[in-house]
Order: structure tokens, then C-alpha cells, then sequence
């Protein structure tokens, strides 16, 4: 559990953001919801930091927001991905996949 | 990518309220989602809130983060920590007013000192390619071996001109003094004659119109033509091209204007019309051509000088007697000698700026100690470490912006009064003195900068104190290593002033020393006013005569005067210097001089008195030399001693002019009076004749007798004097016209002009150290006195005498003076070596200078720690002990 987020695990909090918004459009709490479930409960983000990402991510044009409704008719700010968001997926993706790996690579010959 | 970015940064700024809302509105609805979904799992309501909350994190600071992510927070907080920065510095008046002095001193002065010298030293000289042009002097030895530089004679001219390779050009300038006539006021103008090649030499084109032909040239005055200065033609002709052929009234003669010169042009020294002339060959006098030079392209100044000796020494062979021939750059003529001159400015401004820069430090640290509590507080009340230090520097900032601005205020006013304290013989190029840009950013840069990096180091240091600490022991933990810093700090900052006043000190008396090097005549208190005695309304000599006796007896009636006589020819360096008269004698001779020669002068009887001559043998001129009167003469003892070696001269004969010359008279030796200096005259031997007797001998425009000087003596600084002498002359003859005022010993500092200005702004460099040091002290007392109310509350209260409290603190501030002072001391023993070598006439290590130099700093030291130390004993000893 990450209690304080160095760049790595920044750069992985905006990658995972921008997966699980890929699915459908998430509010703050939806999408740390989903994280939490998907991970079945490895990794845990403090919420305090998945609003600034989603700003972040949303000021850069990976995602776009709008305000509706939740199912219990409460006002939530949902975020959804546009079209730069999916090529900047597609892209962490294919990085991270390389990175994890090379990791592996490195750990099986010693 | 760009566009959303600005998007969002309008949105940041100019909608901050509405998306600070939603930011707010985003956040909550989290809350509920989180508790909702923890109240559906069976919590209870209060519990699901609370932990919804404490899983964001805390409601503040998760805005707190989202807040700081907004694009724009970051200028907004500027602001706002600006804002708040300028309200605390309100708050500390004294603080803001010392640190803003420094860095008005430290910037603003310092820039402007710089750069009105460098502009000076370093201004173009208004030449093409000057560094091949020269001044080529005539150098006569004297009976003694002493060298003496003056103009050349036609001869030499010629000589030179026929028989030098190297030279490329030359030409030759004559002064001369006319009266400019017209519409409007009849002016005196300083004018020149110049000789063919003139402009060429010198690498100048006219700026309008042509220079002069051949055939002018040939013609000389007959011709009738003369160049203008811009200035003249701005003055009398509203600089219309039209001005070109108009007439030009000089000396009741008409010239026709030809052409005007580029702006700012007015060499030699103020001269604003130019007319040619022709030098004709074989004369052995006037030898009164100053001669610029220009040497060929690729020679070298030593290699020309060496050609011109070989010269001389032929010439010298043809006329019998020794002379020689030197060069010398015009960059020197113009005092524009910069190696010197700009090693010692920068050193002067390296210590000023170090001095601001110190001084700044120590404010900063002091004020920083004081403030040491409140930091500690915030700390403890949850500011982040971050938020402190940014407030910390935009206070800096805010004062450094201040202190910036009001530096380039000071920088333009202090530009402006400076450009007036540039000796005028310098200012004769460099008329717009502006601040050096680049001198100023670099002078603000390091203030500023100084200010800056102490004020991180401090906020830093005070953000990274334990609350705990500073609060519980009354805040004053900075440490013990803070308060010997902020010591040597102010130690430091009396080294420097110390070491600047002794510099000035040292230069200023060396220049004194120099300046009154014996010119064998009281230059202090004697007030030169030349006369314009040329021209119709003076014709007959009687008539000149008349007017110059009764002048200087209305002249000596005015009170405060002590005593006024007319000379002709007083030597007042830059202007004409003295021809020597060839003199025939009678009597024993040194049968060394060839042929005798003096110069001669025509006085009134109150001369010698009004400058101070002592009459060694004889009598002076009275009643009895008037037109018609035995013929006498008085001469000086340079010649009793080189014709009369060993005799009484008195009583003896001469005759004034060529051997050949039958007609002229002999002159009886009336008297011997002592010698005065004659810098810019070949020789030391002066014959003088009584005005009256001798001008009614000589021809009536001949200039030794329009070229007359009225000198007065007045008993102190006499205010009125001027006013009092022009009324004086208007009573005896309205139309006479008086010009070149000036007091004596000022014209005699002409040529250390250059110097004069160095001392006078190591001068300024030394009074800003002082201020600066003194800034110093008192900051630093300033603020330990702060700390320690409380001790002197309860000092007080147990019945400590005031006195001895106010003591106390002086000497505290004292001590450190004298500390400040004695390292100051051997820092400047330290560097007389190289202070010794631009001092002429004053050791650098003279006591006088120091001891001065310390009793001012001692005294200064004092009067910094009164206010201080008055602070201290108006506590109110009860509110001090409450404090505690």
C-alpha cells in the first residue's frame, strides 16, 4: 500500500484511471470503486489523490467531464475519455507492458 | 493541447469562484457516494460520514490538493502572498526604510557613479581613428635641465613636416579670442585658427557645407570664410541649412559661413568658429601652433616619437639652442586614460555593492531573529514548511522589487546632478550621460540578488526550527553562530567604509597636494575675470590704458576686495600660453644663453599685491610709469639670476625686442620681484612693463595689449564679488565685456581634470560606505535591542540608571566600530602598495588621513547607536516584564 505516491506510482495512478474510465464514464468515487475492485483490494489509492489526477488528466485532454445524475440522483461530476485519452492509453499500455517485461527478464536470470 | 491549457488557466483565474464551487460540489457528492455506500453496508450514519471523510483524506486538505493542481493557483497564491507581503512590511517601517536606502545607495548610486565615469573614460573621441592621432609638443630645456612642454614654432612645424615619413598629416591651430556681432548680443567666442589639412588630420567632415579650399587656405584671414560650431549655428542661426553663405560678424570683420561641424565638436577646448590661416615659413615665432598629428597607418606612437627626437635634434643644431619634440596620444589629451582610472572605480564599486549586499544580510538576519516567534507559531498552527519559506521570499521579493525601483530613481536623479560635477574640460565630448544599462542590471542583480538568497537562507533556516523550541524559550534560539555572523557581518561593513574613506581620503589630499604645488602665487581667493579690449572702442592706447586704471580703482573699492591689478597674459592653463619676447641685454650674461629670451607681461601697479608676488629688490610701478615716463621694467628673480648671475640688476638696462631692432628703447631695471609658476611658458625669466607706459610704445591692436586679465584678491569667499566687479566695469565703461570668470585656483585645476573627477567620485564611494556602515550598526543594535526589552524592563525596574543602560548599548555598537575600524586599517595598510602607486604627493600610509578617517568612524559609530540606545531606556519596565 502506497501511502505516499512518488512520480512512478503517479504515472500508474493516471494509466489505471484512464483504463477503468475506458470502460464506461466514471464519477471520482465510481472510478476508485473500480480500482478497488478490479485489484481485488491490492492496490489501494488514497482518494485524496485520485481528484487531483483526474483534474490533471482532464486539463491535459485525456478525458472530459460533464455533470449527471447517479442512480440516487445525487450531482456527480462523471469523466470520460476522448479520442487523445485512448492513443495516451494505448501508448502507456504498450510501455508499461515492455517495462514489466524487461523487470521479469532482469529477475529470472538472476 | 495549448489552447485547453489556457482554457483552464481563464477558467483558474477569472472563474475561480465557480470552479472552486464545483471543485467543492465534486468533492462533497464523493462524501455522500462513499457514506452511502458505507450506510447500505450497515453503518451507522455519523460512522459512515466520518469515515467517508477520513477516506478522502479530510475534507480541507483534499480541496487543499485539488486547489493547488488548478492551473492559475499558483499566481493566485503570488498574489495573495504579495498582498500579505506588502502589508507585513508596512508593519516594519524602519526595517523597510534601511533596507530600501541600501539598495537605493547600493544600486542606484553605485550604477550611476559607474557609468558616468565610464562614459567619460571611455566615450569615443570625436575623431576618425584616433588612436593614430597626437598632440606633438615642443619641448624646451632649461638652464637646470628641466623640461618644460609648450607649442611649436613655425619652424618646427615646417621641420617636421618636410622631414618626417611617418607622420601621414598634420596641421596647426591657433587660439584666438573675437567678438561675435550681430542680431543679438555682441558674445565673446573662443575661436581658432587653422592651418591647410586641418580637418583631414583630424579625421572630421563638416556636417553641413564644405571645409576650406586651398586658395582659402592660402589667403588666411583675407579670406574670409569660417567654419562654425553646431552649437553656435543652433544658437545664432536656428540651425537652418541657409545658414551656408551668410555673413558671420567677427572683430567688426565679415566672414562668410562655409560650413558647420558635427554636434558636440568643439575642439579645441570651446572653440566655436574656425578660420584658416597659413603658417609662414621661417618665422622663429609666436611659437603658439598646437599641432595635432596623425601618424601612419601601422606605425606606432614609440616609433614617431623617436623619428620627431631625431628631428628635433637636428632642428635644435640649426637654431643653437636644445629643444625637443614628443608626442602624446590625444586619448591623454582628452584625459580619457581609462587602465587607471577604471581599476580604481571598479574597486570602489566593488566595495559599496559589497558593503549594500552585507548590510543587507545583516537586516535580513536580524529582522529574521526577531521574527523567529511568528514563524515558530505558524508552523505549529499547521503552515506547510513550503508556504512559509514562499511568504518569507515574497517579502523579500516585494522589498527587493521596491528597492530596485527606487534604485533606478536614484540611478537617473543622482545621473543628472553627477553629469554636473564632470570638470568641463572633460564634459567637452560627452554631453548626454546615460545610465549604463548594463551596469545597472548588473549592480541590481547582485543587490537584489543578495537580498534574495539571504532571505531563503533565512526562511529555510526559520522554517526548519522546531516549533516546540522556539516557542517555549521566548524565541530566541537562532543560535549563538546566527549572532557572531550578524557580528562579523557589521565588523565587515566598517572594514569597508574604512578602507573607502582612507582611498578618498588619500586621493583627496594628494590632489590638494598636487593642485597647490607651489604656483609661487596665492591662488586661493583670487578671482580671474578676462577683458575684451579689442576692437573699435578701444583703439588708442591711452584709451585702453584709462579705462584699465580706472576700473581697477573702482574694482579696489569694493568692499571685501583686497587688492586688484590687470595683467596681460596671466597663465591660466588651456588658454594661451606665454611667447617668450626676445630680449636685448646690457650688462654681464650668462654666456650660455644665446640669445636672451622672457616672457613678457604688462601689469598695474596693484598686480603684484593682488597676487601675492614679494618684492625682493627695488620698487614696484607706480605714478610715475605712464606714457612719456622714463622707460623701466621689473623683472623676476628666474631672470635677476640667469642675465645678472650674482649682481644687483637694479639700476641695469635692457631692451625689449630683437638685437637688431635700434629703435626700441632701453628699459631701466626698477625691481626684482619673486617667481611665479608658468606651467604652459617655455621659460621661468618674466620681464614685466607698466601697462600704461608700455602699451602707448607697442601697436595699437597688437594682442599683448587687448589680451588683458583683471585679477582681485578679496579677503575670504566674497559672494557678491562677481556682481560687484560687473557693476564696477559698467560704471567705468558699459560696453566692456568680461568673460572666462572663474576662481583661480579652480582654472588651475583644468588639466587634473581628470582627477579631479576620480577623487570627487571616490569621494561619493567612501561618503555611501560611511551611510551604508552606518545603516549597519544601527540595524543590528536596532534588532538586539528589540530582543532584549525584557532584559532592560527588568534591568530597570530593579533601578538600573538609565545612563548607564544607554551606555551600555553604545558602547556594544562601539566596539564594534573600532573592531571594524582596526581591520578597515590593516586592510588599507595592506593595499597602500597599490594605492601608492596613483598617489603623487601623499604617502598612502599617511597618518593624518587615518586618524581622521577613524575619528570619523568612531563618531559615526556612536551616533548609530544612540537611537538604539535610547530605545532601550524608554521601555516600560511593568509591559517589558509582563511580557516575559
Amino acid at each position: 500500500m502506497a501511502k505516499n505516491e512518488g512520480d512512478l506510482l503517479q504515472g500508474t495512478l493516471d494509466l489505471l484511471l484512464l483504463r477503468t474510465v475506458s470502460l464506461e464514464p466514471l464519477h471520482g468515487y465510481g472510478a476508485l470503486q473500480r480500482l478497488t475492485q478490479i485489484t481485488r483490494g491490492e492496490l489501494r489509492f488514497q482518494a485524496g489523490s485520485v481528484f487531483p489526477a483526474l483534474y490533471r488528466l482532464e486539463r491535459d485532454g485525456y478525458l472530459e467531464s460533464s455533470w449527471g445524475q447517479t442512480e440516487n440522483k445525487r450531482r456527480a461530476r462523471y469523466y470520460r475519455l476522448t479520442a487523445a485519452g485512448r492513443e495516451k492509453l494505448e501508448a502507456e499500455e504498450s510501455a508499461w507492458r515492455k517495462t514489466s517485461q524487461a523487470i521479469a527478464r532482469v529477475l529470472e536470470a538472476t | 493541447m495549448r489552447l485547453r491549457r489556457l482554457r483552464f488557466l481563464w477558467r483558474g483565474l477569472v472563474r475561480r469562484r465557480r470552479v472552486e464551487r464545483e471543485a467543492a460540489e465534486e468533492l462533497e457528492s464523493f462524501l455522500e457516494l462513499a457514506a452511502a455506500e458505507r450506510i447500505r453496508r450497515g453503518e451507522d450514519h455519523g460512522e459512515a460520514r466520518r469515515a467517508a471523510r477520513l477516506e478522502l483524506g479530510g475534507l480541507e486538505p483534499a480541496r487543499e490538493r485539488l486547489r493547488n493542481e488548478r492551473v492559475g493557483y499558483a499566481i493566485e497564491t503570488l498574489a495573495r502572498d504579495l498582498r500579505l507581503a506588502v502589508r507585513r512590511i508596512r508593519r516594519q517601517p524602519g526595517f523597510a526604510f534601511v533596507a530600501l536606502v541600501t539598495l537605493a545607495l547600493g544600486i542606484g548610486a553605485n550604477a550611476a557613479i559607474f557609468s558616468t565615469v565610464r562614459a567619460v573614460l571611455l566615450s569615443p573621441l570625436p575623431f576618425a581613428e584616433s588612436e593614430r592621432l597626437a598632440r606633438l609638443y615642443r619641448v624646451a630645456v632649461d638652464s637646470e635641465g628641466g623640461r618644460r612642454e609648450t607649442s611649436l614654432t613655425p619652424v618646427f612645424f615646417h621641420a617636421v613636416r618636410q622631414r618626417s615619413s611617418l607622420i601621414e598629416s598634420m596641421a596647426a591651430q591657433r587660439h584666438a579670442n573675437l567678438t561675435l556681432a550681430g542680431e543679438g548680443d555682441p558674445e565673446r567666442i573662443a575661436g581658432t585658427r587653422v592651418s591647410a589639412g586641418w580637418l583631414e588630420t583630424l579625421g572630421v567632415s563638416p556636417a553641413l557645407g564644405r571645409g576650406f579650399t586651398a586658395e582659402e587656405q592660402r589667403l588666411g584671414d583675407a579670406a574670409r570664410v569660417a567654419m562654425i560650431a553646431h552649437g553656435l549655428w543652433q544658437r545664432r542661426f536656428a540651425g537652418e541649412t541657409l545658414a551656408l553663405g551668410r555673413p558671420l560678424v567677427l572683430d567688426q570683420r565679415t566672414y562668410t559661413i562655409v560650413g558647420v561641424l558635427p554636434p558636440e565638436f568643439r575642439y579645441p577646448y570651446g572653440s566655436e568658429v574656425w578660420i584658416p590661416t597659413s603658417i609662414p615659413h621661417g618665422a622663429s615665432s609666436p611659437g603658439d601652433l598646437n599641432t595635432p598629428i596623425r601618424i601612419r597607418n601601422g606605425v606606432t606612437m614609440a616609433a614617431a616619437a623617436r623619428e620627431l627626437e631625431a628631428i628635433a635634434a637636428e632642428v635644435s643644431r640649426e637654431l643653437g639652442r636644445d629643444f625637443g619634440l614628443t608626442p602624446r596620444p590625444m586619448r591623454i589629451e582628452f584625459q580619457r586614460d581609462p587602465e587607471r582610472s577604471i581599476a580604481l572605480l571598479a574597486a570602489a564599486v566593488g566595495c559599496v555593492l559589497l558593503l549594500a549586499c552585507v548590510n543587507l544580510a545583516v537586516l535580513l538576519l536580524a529582522r529574521g531573529e526577531a521574527r523567529e516567534r511568528e514563524f515558530a507559531l505558524r508552523a505549529a498552527l499547521g503552515g506547510g514548511r513550503t508556504r512559509l519559506v514562499r511568504q518569507l521570499l515574497s517579502e523579500n521579493v516585494v522589498l527587493a522589487t521596491a528597492g530596485g525601483a527606487v534604485g533606478l530613481g536614484v540611478a537617473w536623479a543622482a545621473n543628472r546632478w553627477l553629469a554636473q560635477l564632470i570638470p568641463s574640460r572633460l564634459g567637452e565630448v560627452v554631453e548626454a550621460v546615460r545610465v549604463d544599462g548594463g551596469v545597472l542590471l548588473a549592480t541590481a542583480g547582485l543587490c537584489l540578488g543578495t537580498g534574495v538568497a539571504f532571505g531563503l537562507m533565512l526562511a529555510l533556516r526559520l522554517s526548519s526550527t522546531r516549533p516546540s523550541e522556539s516557542l517555549r524559550a521566548g524565541g530566541r534560539q537562532l543560535g549563538s553562530r546566527a549572532h557572531r555572523l550578524l557580528d562579523l557581518l557589521v565588523i565587515t561593513e566598517v572594514a569597508l567604509a574604512t578602507v573607502l574613506l582612507v582611498a578618498a581620503g588619500l586621493i583627496g589630499s594628494d590632489l590638494r597636494r598636487q593642485l597647490a604645488a607651489n604656483v609661487g602665487y596665492d591662488a586661493a581667493s583670487l578671482t580671474h575675470f578676462q577683458l575684451g579690449l579689442s576692437g573699435d572702442r578701444y583703439v588708442g592706447p591711452e584709451r585702453r590704458a584709462l579705462t584699465l586704471s580706472r576700473l581697477v580703482e573702482r574694482v579696489e573699492a569694493v568692499s571685501g576686495v583686497e587688492a586688484a591689478g590687470v595683467t596681460t597674459l596671466h597663465p591660466v592653463p588651456g588658454r594661451r600660453a606665454n611667447m617668450g619676447t626676445v630680449v636685448g641685454l646690457v650688462g654681464s650674461i650668462d654666456p650660455a644663453a644665446a640669445t636672451p629670451v622672457a616672457n613678457r607681461r604688462l601689469v598695474t601697479p596693484g598686480y603684484f599685491r593682488a597676487l601675492g608676488l614679494t618684492l625682493e629688490r627695488g620698487r614696484g610701478f607706480d605714478h610715475r610709469d605712464l606714457a612719456g615716463g622714463e622707460p623701466v621694467v621689473i623683472i623676476n628673480r628666474a631672470a635677476a639670476r640667469r642675465f645678472w648671475r650674482g649682481e644687483d640688476p637694479v639700476g641695469r638696462r635692457l631692451r625689449i625686442g630683437p638685437p637688431e631692432d635700434e629703435a626700441s628703447a632701453w628699459h631701466t631695471i626698477v625691481g626684482v620681484v619673486s617667481d611665479m609658476a608658468e606651467p604652459y611658458a617655455a621659460l621661468p625669466e618674466t620681464v614685466y612693463q607698466s601697462y600704461p607706459q608700455a602699451s602707448s610704445s607697442l601697436p595699437p591692436d597688437s594682442w599683448i595689449t587687448t589680451s588683458a586679465a583683471l585679477l582681485v584678491r578679496t579677503g575670504r569667499e566674497s559672494v557678491g564679488l562677481i556682481a560687484a566687479v560687473r557693476s564696477a566695469a559698467r560704471e567705468v565703461d558699459a560696453g566692456l565685456p568680461l568673460y572666462d570668470i572663474a576662481r583661480v585656483d579652480d582654472l588651475l585645476a583644468e588639466p587634473h581634470a581628470g582627477q579631479l573627477l576620480g577623487a570627487r567620485m571616490v569621494a561619493a564611494f567612501g561618503l555611501f560606505g560611511l551611510l551604508l556602515a552606518a545603516l549597519g550598526i544601527y540595524g543590528v543594535l536596532a534588532c538586539s535591542v528589540g530582543r532584549r526589552l525584557p532584559e532592560f524592563g527588568v534591568r530597570l525596574a530593579l533601578g538600573a540608571r538609565p545612563a548607564e543602560l544607554r551606555r551600555s548599548v553604545v558602547l556594544h555598537g562601539l566596539r564594534r566600530t573600532a573592531l571594524g575600524l582596526a581591520a578597515g586599517a590593516i586592510a588599507a595598510l595592506a593595499v597602500s602598495p597599490l594605492l601608492g602607486r596613483i598617489l603623487a604627493a601623499v604617502s598612502p600610509r599617511d597618518p593624518r588621513v587615518f586618524a581622521v578617517v577613524a575619528s570619523v568612524l568612531l563618531a559615526v559609530g556612536v551616533l548609530a547607536s544612540w537611537l538604539p540606545a535610547l530605545r532601550a531606556t524608554r521601555v516600560d519596565p511593568a509591559a517589558a516584564l509582563r511580557a516575559e
